[in-house]
């Protein structure tokens, strides 16, 4: 899936839909959310990234307004809901969630779910007949008017998530995807001003997961919500978002596009949760970086400075994509391990030093365990300041 | 999944604590001092005791009382939970034929008053009983001794085992099949997933409905009474009527008191360990049924022969004890006209304990805590204090805050109310467990007030529990006695009380029309409830 980079550009004008200012929030002692700043732009799609743990969840829900902060402010569409002296009750924030476990209504059937956001009065139950003509009378009564534009809203809606043959099924009727496309359809029928998503796919079995994802990035986009959804699985922040905030222990380490957080890390641990990274100790030279495996052009340096004298030592971070094996009696590396996955292989070679390095390579190179190879890399590595220990 | 491997400590925290809204609050802490009343009442009694009242406590004979009844209680609550684990298990996961009708019929000794109940027992098993004169003439002369603990003890287990089935039945449903599912792939056998994973999960219906069991059977004047066994509420009913000293009365009173703290304490023990959450509400997936196959007929007699003792004894016995007054050509008048009445006041007892329970358990379900827990323990006060200690500490409040109430309607459905809230309140919060809050917060973020929210999405989530609570405690009202013959308005007359003051009088034909309108009138909403229950299965 493509980052819709348009998105970045659009409505350069408008308000931003949400900004979150220096948001705090503890429980008891332990600090759950510390200073976290965040914005999303209208009809962008934010992933909050990070391990279970970190405070991704408390923050969507002091956005939904489930939870109050200890300090800092949140504003939905230049309003503020939350900051000091205001504090706007989750009902009145225009903001629509989606939960882990989808939350449906398990007593109404999946129309009356999503109607249930519609300001009209809840969809009369009962009988099918019935329902009918009530359906009917409604259009003839004072308020008639407004209870079918929310059925046609709810008609609307259930055709963007593709659900409107299941609109009179209950939600234990329903499997995985249908739910949570249900989910997504009562969020979005409001018209919120923002969707949050609560680690939306988590439920979903992988094979699922894939087809899901981009079907609920193409009905955002299509809806142009700005939406910002919590996950702990870097593929699908990267595959779903525009933009990625990574989090750890309770602050955003790096907001960035996705290729920016993979190609481009603040940190080292931010560098080892978006993907696999290998650590190799070397030397700065000017604009290369001198390691074991040769000589490495630099991509980008993250508090590494040049100095007058001398070569600092520095980590060169490097993709398992990036590095080349080639077999040879007198190589200086031994194979030590080989994953085969079909479309693609890791293998982990031991280099002469003992450090242990990851090679991504496709399916139809034949590398054995125990044999010899030579090892390069394509492309830069990212610098690091050394680490003490 | 990784994303439930955190610190549950906290997320626990997160997860209640904003979650109750302070007029829940308020209504609870209102409520919870209603139940206090009586409590309030016995300790200005006591304070007006003389040293002899006192000093009586420490007597030997008050530490019999005390072991008497702890052994009744004790007793009839391991007998019920005997009966009741395997009746709930037979008739809601296996593939017993009948199940509803024995679904029913199992659960309706309720609606048997345990003075009725004890009549009947000591008509049919009594020295000159019914099943006496059958054996003797086989040379079977001696059967055991129906006065004294035997008697109280089966009276007791047979009429109150169905609040344990009621609460485990509600338990087993809630429970996740996969675990049961997950304990047989691992190699268990069904006796053993039974013991150590259905048990052990039930483990909090396992609790509230052995409270209620035992309280019940602290309380329980009419069985005891007529079987003649001495209990803590015999002796404060005799103190009361023959020597009019309420202060002693109150003395006593209070030491109840501490036997209930007691055993309120024990079940607070077996709850504190662990954490049972219902599948969530909705995700409903049935449990395959059990075939019984060989077990089938020594199940079926087992049923019967609990239904037959149960049930079909005491109704027997009224329907012989109908014919004979109706030979004798004993008028049945007036008993339309109590039936009605018992019906209408044990509804609107009903309603308005269904109602009240349910900020308090919004309270103790979603804020675990010292105050909600206090909330809760207070609440079963009144029910197992004895009636007549309740009744007149209304008597003695509405006499001195609001004396026009007096014998009037609204202070007899208040006295239900202190008396079988726990019955409504269990009901209702075993329903609040199973809905998760986050659907709550989900309406919330669609725009809808807390109010709205409650009434539309809370309520209609509750349902099986506010109509199960509902049935309960219109039982339980409808045989109720002492609070009714103090507090009822002049005139009125129900069930309870023609059943009682015909038996009193030894007019047992007389009698037999009352009580077997107040077993018919209870197998309405026995009925209804129950095959609700089968119907969300489908």
């Amino acid at each position: 899936m493509s980052t819709d980079l348009n998105a970045d550009h659009r409505d350069a004008a408008a308000p931003p839909a949400l900004r979150c200012e220096g948001l705090r929030k503890a429980f008891g002692r332990a600090l759950a959310v510390h200073d976290v700043s965040l914005s999303v732009r209208q009809g962008e799609i934010l992933a909050l990234l990070g391990p279970s743990g970190v405070g991704k969840t408390t923050c969507l829900r002091l956005i939904a307004g489930f939870e109050t902060p200890d300090a800092g402010r949140v504003a939905i569409n230049d309003r503020e809901v939350v900051g000091p002296g205001a504090f706007v009750p989750p009902e009145h924030r225009r903001v629509g969630m989606v939960f882990q476990d989808y939350a449906l209504f398990p007593h109404l059937s999946v129309a009356a779910n999503v109607r249930y956001g519609l300001d009209a009065a809840g969809a009369p139950r009962g009988d099918r007949r019935l329902r009918r003509w009530l359906h009917a009378a409604r259009n003839r009564l004072p308020g008639g008017a407004r209870a079918a534009a929310a059925d046609a809203r709810v008609a609307e809606v259930l055709h963007l998530v593709a659900l409107s043959r299941l609109a009179d099924r209950y939600p234990h009727e329903l499997s995985g995807g249908e739910a949570q496309r249900v989910a997504l359809a009562r969020a979005l029928a409001p018209g919120p001003a923002l969707i949050l998503l609560d680690e939306p796919f988590s439920n979903l079995d992988s094979r699922l997961r894939a087809a899901v994802r981009s079907e609920v990035r193409d009905i955002l986009k299509r809806a142009g919500a700005a939406a910002v959804f919590v996950t702990h699985d870097q593929e699908e922040a990267f595959t779903l978002a525009d933009r990625v905030a990574v989090m750890w222990d309770g602050r955003i380490a790096q907001v960035g596009p996705p290729e920016e957080i993979y190609h481009h890390p603040a940190t080292r641990a931010v560098a080892a949760f978006v993907g696999d990274a290998d650590f190799l100790p070397g030397r700065l030279q000017r604009d290369r970086v001198e390691t074991e495996i040769g000589l490495i052009p630099i991509n980008h340096r993250r508090g590494v400075h040049d100095t007058s004298t001398g070569q600092p030592a520095v980590q060169a971070m490097i993709r398992p994509e990036q590095v080349r094996l080639l077999a040879a009696p007198d190589g200086p590396a031994t194979v030590v391990k080989r994953d085969y996955f079909g479309h693609d292989q890791l293998v982990t070679v031991r280099l002469p030093s003992g450090a242990l390095l990851h090679a991504r390579l496709g399916p139809e190179e034949d590398f054995r365990v125990g044999g010899r190879v030579r090892v390069s890399a394509r492309g830069g590595a990212v610098l690091f300041p050394p680490t003490d220990a | 999944m990784i994303a439930f491997g955190f610190p549950f400590a906290r997320r626990a925290q997160r997860r209640w604590s904003s979650a109750v809204p302070a007029p829940a609050w308020l209504l609870a802490i209102a409520i919870a001092a209603v139940m206090a009343l009586p409590l309030v009442y016995l300790i200005v009694r006591a304070l007006d005791a003389d040293a002899d009242a006192w000093n009586a406590l420490g007597r030997a004979s008050t530490f019999r009382l005390l072991g008497r009844t702890t052994l009744l209680a004790a007793s009839v609550t391991v007998a019920s939970l005997t009966l009741a684990l395997p009746i709930a298990w037979l008739t809601v996961r296996t593939d017993l034929p009948g199940r509803r009708v024995w679904s029913v019929l199992t659960v309706l000794p309720l609606a048997i008053p345990s003075y009725v109940g004890a009549l009947a027992f000591v008509a049919a098993f009594g020295p000159r009983g019914s099943i006496h004169d059958l054996l003797s003439p086989l040379g079977l002369g001696s059967i055991p001794e129906i006065y004294g603990f035997p008697g109280a003890f089966l009276a007791l287990t047979l009429f109150t085992f169905p609040y344990l089935l009621l609460m485990l039945r509600a338990g087993l449903r809630g429970m996740d099949p996969a675990l049961e599912e997950a304990s047989r792939s691992l190699g268990a056998g069904s006796w053993r997933t039974f013991f150590t994973v259905v048990v052990p999960q039930l483990r909090v219906p396992i609790a509230a409905g052995s409270l209620l069991v035992a309280l019940y059977v602290v309380s329980d004047f009419g069985a005891v009474s007529i079987l003649r066994y001495d209990t803590f509420t015999r002796a404060i009913f005799i103190q009361y009527q023959s020597s009019f000293d309420r202060a002693a009365a109150a003395v006593l009173g209070l030491e109840l008191v501490g036997l209930v703290a007691l055993i309120l304490l024990l079940e607070s023990l077996s709850r504190s360990r662990g954490r049972f959450h219902g599948r969530g509400a909705g995700t409903a997936r049935t449990a395959t049924l059990k075939p019984l196959r060989r077990f089938r007929w020594p199940a079926l007699a087992f049923l019967a022969v609990v239904v037959v003792v149960a049930l079909g004894v005491p109704v027997g016995v009224l329907l012989h004890w109908l014919v004979r007054g109706w030979q004798a050509g004993e008028p049945f008048a007036g008993t339309a006209q109590a039936a009605l009445n018992s019906a209408g006041v044990s509804a609107a007892a009903g309603l308005v304990a269904v109602l009240a329970a349910i900020p308090v358990a919004i309270v103790t379900v979603r804020h675990r805590s010292l105050a909600s827990g206090l909330i809760e323990r207070l609440s079963y006060l009144g029910f197992a204090l004895p009636g007549i200690v309740v009744a007149l500490a209304l008597v003695f409040f509405a006499l001195r805050v609001l004396p026009g109430l007096y014998q009037t309607w609204p202070v007899l459905i208040f006295a239900y109310l202190v008396l079988f809230f726990p019955l409504a309140l269990g009901a209702v919060r075993t329903s609040l467990v199973q809905v998760r809050p986050n659907i709550e917060e989900a309406a919330r973020s669609l725009g809808r007030s807390p109010p709205r929210v409650l009434a539309t999405i809370t309520v209609p989530l509750l349902l099986p529990g506010l109509l199960g609570g509902f049935a309960l405690v219109f039982l339980t009202v409808m045989k109720e006695l002492p609070a009714t013959i103090l507090l009822r308005p002049i005139e009125f007359d129900t069930l309870a009380v023609d059943i009682w003051s015909a038996s009193s009088e030894a007019f047992f034909a007389r009698a037999a029309a009352p009580a077997l309108l107040l077993v018919l009138v209870a197998v309405l909403p026995m009925t209804v409830l129950i095959s609700r229950e089968y119907r969300s299965e489908r």
